[in-house]
């Protein structure tokens, strides 16, 4: 079964990678191979974009990529082929055979279980509007991403260290990031990367925005919201 | 390889449109700058109505460079242009999105806020 949807996987693959190229010639021209997607397990909606560049490239008709990957509208009328494979084998398609799928599995867990651990410390520490993003879909190089405002530099300081002592006490993880407080404080573990800013700044980066394709996932703790936002 | 004088396009919507870099951040006598190198720069074009004007002193973050990026695994990365994303003294982005692809080396160098603004990672 891995193996029949794989190869339907790689056919598109590599149409996908010379549209992309087309898309980057300005910034790296030389470059088509750098775009192979890290990623060892493709949710249905990304296989379904691959369908949409694929039947793209045949029509000659060009998409805009948008900022973040994975944000565009998907033609449902190309990917008819795909519907009857999710039908038959679900959304999730494995693309390694040699790697367990579970693994990769586990890891979004137990990255996931890390991430809401660190936001409810947050929340602790009074932090507002806190919002856990799962960002995997939209970028290689992190799984989770964790927004919440602070509304002074000192509160800054306190959940930056209750993070940071918790993380290394329970976890055995040390950020690496600011380690002074800063209107934009960004701790980075890895898989998992926390962004706590003052309310202007906030409203200024707007990251939220930039990732808005990205799923939210429910925190199972009462969640301040923003006190006021003009 | 950049160096004083050389000129450089801005990859983010602060306002700034081109870059001369005077100095390298580092070093006493460094002579080039690479990828994820801190450079003072002066402005030599800006837009109008923006906050950063002509001949104003900034620092910024170089993200693309015309002469090959090299990795370890024998990846060798060189971009069309040279440029420069504008920071202030703490490290945090002027403009609020940055343009064109990065390398991931950025992410290494603590410039993990540039890397979270940018559309693409190399």
């Amino acid at each position: 079964m891995a193996v029949a949807t794989a190869t339907a996987v790689s056919l598109p693959g590599s149409a996908t990678l010379t549209q992309l190229s087309g898309e980057l010639s300005r910034a790296a021209p030389n470059f088509p191979r750098l775009r192979v997607p890290r990623a060892h397990f493709l949710q249905g909606k990304y296989l379904r974009r691959m369908a949409t560049f694929r039947s793209s490239n045949s029509e000659q008709t060009h998409h805009m990529i948008p900022f973040a990957y994975g944000k565009e509208n998907v033609n449902e009328d190309t990917d008819d082929m795909f519907d009857e494979l999710f039908n038959k084998y679900g959304k999730v398609v494995f693309r390694r055979n040699d790697k367990r799928p579970s693994a990769e599995v586990d890891d979004d867990a137990e990255s996931l279980s890390f991430a809401v651990a660190m936001a409810q410390v947050a929340s602790e520490v009074k932090a507002a509007d806190i919002k856990v993003l799962f960002v995997k879909p939209l970028v290689y190089w992190t799984r989770f991403f964790i927004i919440a405002t602070a509304f002074s530099r000192p509160q800054i300081d306190a959940i930056g260290s209750r993070i940071r002592d918790l993380a290394e006490k329970k976890y055995g993880k040390v950020p690496s990031g600011d380690s002074k407080p800063n209107s934009w404080t960004l701790l980075d573990f890895g898989d998992v990367v926390i962004h706590i800013f003052l309310p202007q700044q906030r409203e200024f980066y707007n990251l939220e925005e930039f990732y808005a394709n990205a799923t939210a996932i429910e925190l199972p703790f009462e969640n301040q919201p923003p006190p006021f936002r003009p | 390889m950049i160096q004083p004088q050389s000129h450089l396009n801005v990859a983010d919507n602060s306002g700034a449109r081109e870059l001369m870099c005077i100095r390298i951040i580092g070093a006493s006598n460094r002579r080039y700058a690479h990828i994820g190198d801190i450079i003072v720069a002066v402005i030599k074009e800006a837009l109008p109505n923006t906050p950063l004007e002509r001949s104003e002193v900034i620092r910024a973050v170089i993200v693309r460079t015309c002469k090959e990026l090299k990795r370890d695994n024998g990846m060798i990365i060189r971009y069309d242009d040279n440029a420069a994303v504008v920071i202030d003294q703490e490290g945090n982005p002027k403009g609020t999105r940055v343009f064109g692809a990065i390398a991931r080396e950025l992410r290494q160098l603590n410039f993990t806020k540039i890397v979270s603004l940018a559309p693409e990672v190399l």
